[in-house]
């Protein structure tokens, strides 16, 4: 065995630091190696040939590579290595950046910790054994979950792409939030009348199919095999024979509050979700029906003509087979009650912007009115609050939720052309215009009279005044004063919040949510749709606040993402699989609960003991579902069970090397 | 049993009723109570100095007796005994530093395990509005309270923990249940500008004067609190007024004595309530005489 150990500088990175001469000069004596030599950029071309040509000269057949994290590079030393006709995994890493240089400050100290480092990984590469992968088949179809504008667009772009796709939706109608929009920023474009058209597109594309009201109830399998159970929810009404007449909706006598428009309007319990829901058909809510919680009523099904109810309908699950996953859950507004001072909850005048966009669509709980809860009247003096529990890391969310500056200048906007004479207030802390033309718009915003005052309100007090007024109390900076405003409705501008069960969810699909609940992308700079789970790529708010256009643009990207794969048709799969070692399993079968993957199965051996044949039970790997984890080889009680790459050989010899 | 920490304020100003009603009417309730023995200020201010527990040891001192008297916990009326007290328990219970310090000071281990009740929690938690709307003799009818809360009731809400200290609905709770009204008002949570009367008089006037005139505006018969320096802020405050402009200032004891007939009938009850039993020196403030 000839082992060569190469050294990188990282520039100043690592040589800072690290002192490189001394660890190579130690490599040098080190069991195996026969040669050494540190290298200023070991990822760059130079440093590329350097070790080629070193392999040539010295005949070498393992490296060992002290450098940065085999998470930037260690694909980048592996196709070397098998450009020079050496197996991939006779490469090691070293972490002599991540896990010293750049942790440490101690020159000296730092230098002893990264010999060892090397030490390591000589040791280790030792018992190397060469992996393979191999090319697996891919399902080419994908599965995008969650039906708004995020899930909408990357639906329709891998559909363009000729690949078919199904999109679950939750609610009965795609749409999502967008959808409970009046206008947009910054163009003050009509949200349902761009919005519409695409969900048509979505509901018509023949490589597109609808389940909504519907949700994700199991996930197994990996990229390009997903298998998924899609739970679908009873609607109680048969869509093929439903002609959307909606008399049963008129007729029934049941009326809950309507969730579309934040509780501010009434809907039956048979519903449709709103006027242009697709499908345009509706469900029957069962938590509210008295048909279901009493067993009579019924007039529903007496009114249709089609005969489409179906009170005996079921829940279905239906397991289906993708290649790839697009999520797109969206979000959740924050209700403001916990923040007592705003008195959301103890005024009905104390409003969320949602509550006040529902009001000023022409669709909405009063048809494009702006009224005051209280008394139905008109409002004349608004204001709007800011950062309602985001940026506040006391009572609240740490981020900031990114659209309430632009969409408060565009309700004070909306508010001075339909209603003019109506006086706006903002208090905020920081107006954040970042973006294409939304600079312009918050300037407009202002140039019509909204009235902008940087400082934090304090306090929202009912004023117990003739009119039911609400004081607002808080500070403006530019004035350096105390201020107080008697407004007749103010609007706060809440929290974006990731999905309540966006973790359960993340579970299921192998992604993880970071602090505030939102999923991790990959890597934060280099590949922000794509998530640790390959195969699975995110879209729009359930990966962090963001405006319409940019979840559109990030739909788009994982859609392509998809798409590549599909044209590709193949996935390599995970060299780094178990192995079983099938003279030492006792076929204890231990290991196959907890492989997360299904992939440990038992098979039977022949064996000849004292002359005499005899069958005997074994686990056994499926390399296609193996991705790696390690589970079994962990837990295995004979030592039977090894990993690729990490053998419990190559793991003890590291240890003894030390 | 309660152990009754009067403080300075009630029983220096004992002529104003506020001992008398309150104790008369938690006896009345069959609450009861038991005067703390040589009990002593609380320091008024809670010291926030977090390296310095000269300022602890009046209150542990307090809190140490009424555990060592085995009684329910301490009763306290004034809001700044309330807060004192309660803040200064808060704190023994979580400050190891504080617990050697001033245990080694007094030659105890006090880690906060008396539990601090004011008044309006008595009446909430111990007795419930239920009882007390039994033993409303004369609602209130025609009342409009503006209840007033100020700081030391309320805030920090972390260590206090009382009501929510955005939106507290304690006593509007309670004047509701003596048939009263109550209005809501801006100002229900400011200050008085408490201390602030002895140096900038002008100060604390215009802070109290804004909670006079926001009740007044929403329509206030009478503004009720449970602290002496509130009260004391809100009545000077209005001296310069002509009498017809003024909104009477009252202690919260007031309305629900007057609602249950009356302090010397709600004495007379708790003294045949201490027939019953063991006859408390309720509301005789003996000890301290």
């Amino acid at each position: 065995m000839r082992i060569g150990v190469f050294v990188c500088w990282c520039g100043s990175n690592i040589k800072n630091t690290v002192d490189v001469d001394a660890v190579t000069a130690r490599a040098k004596t080190m069991p195996q190696v026969v040669y050494a030599q540190d290298v200023q950029y070991l990822c760059s071309e130079v440093g590329q040939s350097e070790i080629g040509q070193a392999i040539d000269t010295h005949r070498l057949d393992r490296v060992v590579v002290a450098a940065c994290s085999p998470r930037m590079h260690e694909t980048t030393f592996q196709k070397l290595m098998a450009a020079k006709g050496l197996n991939p995994y006779y490469v090691e890493i070293a972490n002599i950046r991540e896990h010293c240089s750049w942790v440490h400050t101690d020159k000296e100290k730092a230098t002893v910790k990264a010999i060892d480092l090397v030490k390591k990984a000589v040791a280790k590469t030792a018992f190397a054994i060469p992996l393979t992968s191999d090319q697996l088949p891919v399902t080419k179809r994908a599965l995008v979950i969650g039906g708004g504008i995020a899930g909408i667009q990357a639906a329709l772009d891998i559909a363009d792409a000729g690949y078919p796709v199904d999109l679950v939706e939750k609610e009965s109608s795609i749409g999502g939030k967008m959808a409970q929009f009046d206008k947009t920023f910054p163009t003050l474009d009509c949200s349902a009348c761009i919005l519409t058209p695409k969900m048509v597109e979505a509901a018509t594309h023949e490589n597109i199919r609808l389940y909504t009201y519907a949700e994700v109830a199991a996930v197994s399998g990996y990229v390009g095999n997903f298998n998924v159970t899609i739970k679908q929810k009873a609607t109680s009404v048969n869509p093929e024979k439903c002609n959307g007449c909606g008399d049963c909706v008129t007729k029934c006598p049941k009326k809950v509050p309507n969730e579309f428009d934040c509780g501010s309007s009434k809907r039956k319990a048979v519903y449709t979700l709103f006027p242009q829901a697709v499908p345009n058909k509706p469900v029957i809510d069962r938590d509210n029906c008295i048909y279901f919680a009493t067993g009579k009523c019924g007039l529903c099904a007496k009114v249709c003509q089609t005969g489409a109810i179906e009170y005996q309908q079921q829940d279905e699950m239906i397991e289906n087979q993708y290649g790839a996953i697009v999520v797109a859950t969206g979000y959740e507004l924050k209700v403001p009650d916990h923040l007592g001072e705003y008195a959301y909850g103890q005024h009905p005048d104390v409003i969320t912007s949602l509550e006040l966009e529902r009001m000023l669509n022409a669709s909405g709980p009063t048809s494009g009115k702006v009224i005051r809860p209280s008394n139905g009247k008109m409002p004349r003096r608004i204001v709007f609050i800011q950062c309602v529990g985001s940026r506040d890391r006391h009572d609240g969310n740490p981020y900031c939720s990114k659209v309430c500056c632009l969409y408060t200048a565009k309700h004070t906007l909306l508010l001075n052309e339909k209603f003019p004479g109506t006086e706006s207030y903002v208090f905020y802390m920081d107006v954040r215009t970042a973006g294409k033309n939304y600079e312009e718009f918050y300037e407009r915003a202002r140039q019509q009279g909204a009235m902008y005052l940087r400082g934090q309100v304090s306090k929202v007090e009912p004023l117990g005044d003739a009119d039911n007024r609400v004081l607002v109390r808080g500070f403006d900076g530019s004035l350096q004063r105390q201020v107080e405003i008697a407004a007749d409705l103010v609007v706060l501008a809440t929290s974006m919040e990731a999905q309540p069960n966006a973790k359960t969810l993340g579970g299921m699909l192998g992604i993880s949510t970071d602090l505030n609940g939102f999923y991790t992308e990959a890597h934060a700079k280099l590949r922000p749709v794509e998530t640790q789970a390959q195969g699975v790529y995110l879209a729009g708010v359930c990966h962090g606040p963001k405006d319409i256009p940019e979840a559109v643009s990030q739909a788009s990207g994982a859609a392509v993402k998809a798409i590549i794969l599909f044209n590709k048709g193949q996935v390599k799969s995970v060299p780094t699989t178990a192995m079983v070692e099938k003279d030492r399993c006792s076929g204890c079968m231990q290991c196959q609960p907890v492989c997360p993957y299904e992939a440990i199965s038992q098979e039977m051996v022949v064996e000849r003991v004292h002359g005499k044949e005899r069958q005997r039970a074994v686990a056994t790997v499926n390399r296609a579902l193996c991705q790696g984890c390690g589970a079994c080889a962990g837990l295995c009680r004979s030592g039977a069970m090894d990993l690729g790459g990490f053998t419990s050989r190559q793991l003890m010899a590291e240890v003894d090397s030390l | 049993m309660l152990s009754y920490y009067p403080g300075c304020t009630v029983r220096a100003q004992q002529d104003d009723g506020f001992e008398r009603e309150a104790l008369a009417l938690l006896a009345s309730l069959d609450i009861q109570t038991h005067e703390l023995e040589e009990w002593e200020c609380c320091g008024a201010v809670y010291p926030e100095a977090r390296d310095e527990y000269v300022g602890l040891l009046s209150s542990v001192r307090a809190l140490q007796r009424t555990w060592d008297a085995g009684s329910q916990g301490m009763l306290t009326l004034c809001s700044a005994c309330f807060h004192v007290m309660r803040r200064v328990n808060h704190r023994m219970k979580r400050d190891e530093e504080a617990q050697r310090r001033v245990g080694g000071y007094l030659g105890n281990m006090y880690q906060g395990e008396t539990k601090v009740f004011h008044l309006l929690e008595v009446l909430r938690d111990l007795v419930g509005y239920p009882r007390i709307q039994e033993a409303v003799v004369t609602p209130l009818k025609g009342e409009k309270m503006a209840c007033y809360y100020g700081c030391m009731l309320l805030r920090p809400k972390e260590e206090l923990g009382l009501v929510d200290s955005e939106n507290p609905r304690l006593m509007e709770a309670l004047m509701e249940t003596l048939g009263a009204t109550t209005v809501r008002f801006p100002y229900q949570t400011d200050c008085c500008g408490a201390y602030h009367v002895y140096r900038e008089a002008p100060l604390a006037a215009a802070a109290s004067l804004k909670v006079i005139t926001a009740a007044r505006e929403a329509g206030a018969t009478q503004i009720i609190t449970a602290c002496p320096l509130c009260k004391h802020n809100l009545e000077a405050c209005q001296a310069s007024l002509p009498q017809k402009e003024r909104l009477p200032v009252a202690y919260m004891t007031a309305p629900l004595v007057k609602a249950l007939g009356g302090v010397q009938r709600l004495e007379q009850m708790a003294f045949q309530n201490g027939e019953k039993g063991d006859p408390s020196h309720a509301f005789s403030g003996e000890n301290s005489q």
